[in-house]
């Protein structure tokens, strides 16, 4: 063998890789070829180095602070189970069948039998009548005092209280999309070192290849958004 | 009867898991915690953030205990996930490396030049590790470090077995230029104690 190829296969043969014939080759040319022992010794140090090195430390509450985290994570699945059912339910059209038949049966029996009076329809609100939304919360005016971001009013109407449940309801949905959001992307946290944060008054989060940055939300003081809350 | 092997060992231990054992639990954890701060520790050069890695590889075992495959071999699962958690580590720290530099200035040369280099191997040869990029670092020390069969390297970094032979080599091609002047320096100084010694007699 030539010092060339002995070359390429020194790292492997010090690592036990090459077969009994290719090994006992090299080995004849490392023991004649003191520039390709000289190779060979630091290949094999490497090797020797590499077993050697010492442990990474771990800390000595590791199991425990981990069985704290499993804990939670334990509790969590209890409380999903307890409130989910184990399967969704299948929904079964051929049930709806006889439903259906009485239902038709019914509605039949019903046209024939009952008439509904002129007197009764024109008191009854139809779909059709457009139910006016109150939209003054878009216009109005911040209140003296910030804290207080309802005013209550005392006559309020069917449709001003429509309004303020709708809204509500949005704003509840939008708290829950971003609070799952930010779950989302806190699950995957683990970023600890200061040096990595851009700024003490943020936290950022990567997900998917993106970077998300989340600033702390500050209660208002200005006065100037709570006036519009609802 | 035979003892199992530490396959076997593994499987036993997860089906105690998935069915709520938590002494098996803390078993496994004894069992790979070491093993992975030893990889994940030298990928990220950080024990803190290591130890945060391994925890949260830990925690991904418990939540997807229940759709682990007994195909497969539990310790190319559990490196698999810890080396995925730490290359995202690495990334995000790629990300702001900006930040990290602004803020070090004075401190990074200090640390660039520093003259107490470690006599002993394998604690010189740890520091030209931490030097290698990533992908040839986590070949070397998968293979080399851990001892693990090329093919299940191949497995835990997902890239063909070719790839990975022709990585470990090129890691140890990269350390052997790293440490080659360190070490004729040190066999030089032995030499030369070594006749000092001997003229003595
Ligand atoms: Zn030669």
């Amino acid at each position: 063998m030539r010092c060339r190829k002995v070359r390429s296969l020194l790292s492997a043969a010090c690592s036990e890789e090459l077969d009994v014939r290719q090994y006992a080759e090299v080995m004849e040319h490392v023991a004649s070829c003191p520039s390709c022992k000289r190779e060979y010794a630091i290949y094999a140090s490497i090797q020797e180095g590499a077993r050697e090195i010492p442990d990474e430390p771990i800390s000595d509450d590791f199991n425990t602070r981990l069985l704290g985290r499993i804990a939670e994570e334990r509790f969590a699945e209890t409380r999903t189970k307890a409130y989910l059912p184990k399967r969704a339910p299948k929904f079964q059209w051929r049930s709806l069948v006889p439903v259906t038949v009485v239902a038709g049966l019914l509605a039949v029996v019903t046209l024939n039998v009952y008439q509904p009076s002129q007197e009764m329809s024109s008191t009854t609100p139809t779909a059709n009548t457009p139910i006016h939304m109150d939209d003054r919360y878009l216009t109005t005016q911040p209140s003296s005092n910030p804290n207080v971001t309802v005013a209550m009013e005392d006559s309020w109407t069917l449709n001003q209280k429509l309004a303020r449940t709708e809204r509500l309801g949005q704003i509840s949905q939008r708290l829950t999309s971003n609070r799952a959001f930010v779950n989302q992307l806190t699950s995957g946290t683990m970023v600890r070192s200061q040096t990595t944060r851009p700024n003490p008054g943020q936290f950022f989060q990567t997900s998917g290849g993106v970077t998300y940055y989340i600033y702390r939300v500050n209660t208002p003081t200005s006065g100037g958004e709570s006036g519009q809350a609802y | 009867m035979s003892k199992p092997s530490e396959k076997e060992k593994d499987y036993i231990l997860m089906r105690a898991i998935q069915n709520g054992d938590m002494v098996a639990f803390d078993s496994m954890v004894n069992r790979y915690r070491g093993r992975l701060m030893n990889v994940i520790g030298r990928m990220l050069s950080s024990t803190e953030e290591a130890e945060d890695v391994v925890q949260e590889t830990f925690v991904r075992v418990y939540q997807h205990r229940q759709s682990f495959n007994f195909q497969h071999c539990f310790s190319t699962w559990i490196y698999t996930i810890g080396l995925n958690l730490a290359r995202n580590e690495l990334r995000k720290r790629r990300r702001f490396k900006f930040f990290e530099i602004s803020e070090m200035k004075g401190s990074e040369k200090e640390l660039a030049v520093d003259p107490k280099l470690p006599s002993r191997l394998p604690e010189l040869l740890e520091g030209a590790v931490a030097t290698l990029p990533e992908k040839y670092r986590e070949a070397f020390l998968l293979r080399d470090v851990e001892e693990m069969a090329y093919d299940e390297v191949a497995k835990i970094l997902d890239v063909p077995l070719g790839t990975v032979k022709s990585r470990v080599n090129r890691a140890r091609l990269m350390l052997r230029e790293k440490l080659k002047p360190r070490m004729e320096e040190q066999n030089a100084l032995s030499k030369s104690t070594l006749l000092a010694v001997s003229g003595l007699f």
